[in-house]
């Protein structure tokens, strides 16, 4: 199997130099291959949300190389990394951060219309990715009036839309209780089953086990596997 | 491109209340706009209709420094010019006019006159009176004295019709003809009569003017010229020139007005831009998300920018609407004074004012949006 991301000797140091330098990412080597299921786990001010951002195209580092699907990003624009970020990687956060004057439908469509391919229909596609993750029946609301389990669905929905390689979730049931957290789990096990690359940061030790692969980070290092 | 309108249309939606004030500043300024272009255009479109009717003959005056108006106040114009003028080659006919303005009340001041008391040789009234003018009753004769014709404003105001007696300066004078409506102000508001009794009456010998009736009309610049060089202390002014003066004015006063009323636009430009950037900080963590998920800068810009040309776009439409009204009511309660008529030029300028000022506004905002940083935007709560 290919490596969906390769990282060399990674470091993400802010203020370098300066008094007050701070290295967050000391010197990280990985490589996550497509169709796995990892978790990154670590206690805060670990370094793991900082990994995730760069693994995410959405921060730079500082030193080492950065592959996402075979291609070097350390050295794409904005704009180049932009257009990684929606055609490559699909991105799932603690608070869902869904658009709130769109409807869930609507907010699944947002990468489609992004990326603005003709040859997509659209709407047949959200409709099919809610379904996917079982909110046919919710299409049309707002998120003000789904449940936190609902909306971290569409966002799920939305990450799926341009049928990313990679699917990165920071801390997906921060913000839900247990059971709902289960359902979030069972759902992203399921499109692993399917063949896409999961990967999850989280600090909670319980979900980070069921993950086939663990990668710990401690103090910007990774300590074992 | 639907999708931005579409969520255009519900990010200005959101802030109903301030999106609707902001509406409102630019509704201001482009009713302001339209409505007082609208009287210079009415001016225009008045001195176009005066031109055709008046065209061929050449106003002598007194030479004066002042300008058109203070000239005809001031002018005057002796018996022996008359003669000198009428022996220039080229000269058909002329003829002296007397003419005084005139208030009906005391009020009066520096507003227009009411009344054009006007004296005129009756043989020659054609000269004064064109002939495509039409008109109740009769024309002057030789033999009248105490008869007068009125123009069809003063008429109205006056409430007089043909047969009446109506008084000026204490003499009284019975209505022959009235004329109608031309848009001439000094014909509209003429009270004219023989300019015998009006050289009795006012205790003067010499003329206010003399009209001129070239003998080729294609040669009045010429004659004018002529009638300069060899008679001296008088300016010959053709129509043509009289229009271009009168124009030159008019281009000044819409220069002004509507330099106003585009600052009062500018500043409900203004206005759309304050709503934009507090709609961008308001939503700086949706535009975060949409960067993180893979939105260009082009994308975050353009979503700005249509939203604030929308809101612009709205605000041109309604002002609009309520400059016509304001237009129409100018037209309607100046009883005519003013004549405002709004053209599709000025329509369709007016919309891309407010169009451009949207763009214009939005740009500033647009560009803070698109280079928020999506980890700072979503870190912020």
């Amino acid at each position: 199997m290919n490596n969906v991301i390769e990282l060399h000797n990674l470091e993400k140091i802010y203020n370098e130099g300066k008094e007050n330098e701070l290295k967050v990412l000391k010197g990280i080597n990985l490589e996550i291959k497509e169709g796995e299921y990892a978790s990154i786990v670590g206690p805060s001010g670990s370094g793991k949300s900082t990994l995730m951002h760069i693994m995410g195209c959405l921060d730079r580092s500082t030193r080492g190389k950065v592959l996402i699907d075979g291609q070097d990003v350390s050295k794409l624009s904005d704009e180049q990394l932009a257009r990684i970020r929606r055609e490559k990687i699909g991105f799932i956060f603690q608070q869902f951060y869904l658009i709130p004057v769109l409807t869930a439908i609507e907010n699944v469509k947002i990468p489609m219309n992004l990326n603005n391919l003709k040859q997509i229909n659209k709407e047949a596609k959200a409709r099919e990715l809610l379904k996917l993750v079982g909110l046919e029946h919710r299409m049309n609301n707002f998120p003000n009036q789904l449940s936190g389990g609902e909306m971290q669905r569409v966002a799920i929905a939305r990450a799926l839309a341009n049928d990313p390689k990679i699917i990165l979730a920071d801390e997906p049931t921060g913000n839900l209780d247990t059971k709902r957290g289960e359902e979030i789990i069972n759902l992203l096990e399921k499109l692993n089953k399917q063949g896409r690359t999961i990967i999850i940061v989280t600090h909670d030790l319980s979900i980070a086990k069921r993950a086939k692969r663990k990668i710990m980070i401690k103090d910007g290092e990774l300590v074992k596997e | 491109m639907q999708e931005f309108i579409d969520m255009a249309i519900k990010n200005i939606w959101r802030q109903k209340t301030r999106s609707a004030l902001t509406i409102v500043g630019i509704m201001i300024g482009i009713a302001a706009i339209v409505a007082l272009g609208s009287i210079s255009e009415g001016l225009r479109v008045l001195i176009e209709k005066n031109l055709q009717q008046a065209s061929g003959m050449i106003t002598v005056l007194q030479k004066s420094d002042g300008s058109l108006f203070t000239a005809i106040a001031r002018s005057r114009i002796s018996e022996a010019q008359l003669e000198e003028i009428s022996k220039v080659s080229g000269v058909k006919d002329a003829t002296g006019i007397i003419m005084r303005g005139a208030y009906l009340e005391e009020s009066g001041g520096f507003s227009e006159p009411d009344l054009f008391f006007t004296g005129i040789d009756p043989s020659k009234i054609d000269m004064f009176i064109s002939s495509n003018i039409r008109y109740d009753g009769e024309l002057l004769e030789t033999s009248d004295a105490f008869e007068v014709v009125l123009g069809r404003t003063l008429a109205d105001k006056l409430g007089a019709d043909i047969g009446d007696t109506v008084t000026y300066r204490g003499y009284e004078f019975q209505v022959k003809g009235i004329l109608e409506k031309t848009g001439d102000t000094s014909t509209d508001k003429g009270f004219v009569v023989n300019i015998q009794t009006a050289r009795e009456i006012l205790d003067v010998e010499d003329y206010t003017m003399v009209i001129v009736l070239p003998e080729d009309l294609d040669e009045v610049g010429d004659v004018a010229k002529a009638i300069e060089d060899s008679v001296d202390d008088v300016s010959a002014i053709t129509t043509e020139q009289f229009a271009k003066q009168i124009s030159n004015i008019v281009d000044q006063i819409s220069f002004f007005t509507i330099g106003i009323a585009a600052i009062s636009a500018i500043v409900g430009g203004l206005g759309v831009m304050n709503t934009m950037i507090m709609s961008v900080m308001e939503r700086r963590k949706e535009i975060g998300i949409l960067k993180a998920i893979g939105a260009t800068r082009a994308f975050i810009i353009k979503q700005i920018i249509i939203e604030s040309a929308f809101l612009s776009l709205i605000g041109g439409l309604l002002g609009l609407l309520l400059g016509q009204i304001g237009s129409w009511s100018i037209g309607y309660f100046s009883q005519g004074l003013a004549f405002a008529q709004t053209t599709p030029g000025l329509m369709m300028n007016a919309l891309l004012f407010s169009l451009s000022l949207g763009v214009v506004g939005g740009l500033y905002p647009a560009n803070m949006a698109s280079n928020l940083d999506p980890i700072e935007a979503l870190r912020y709560e």
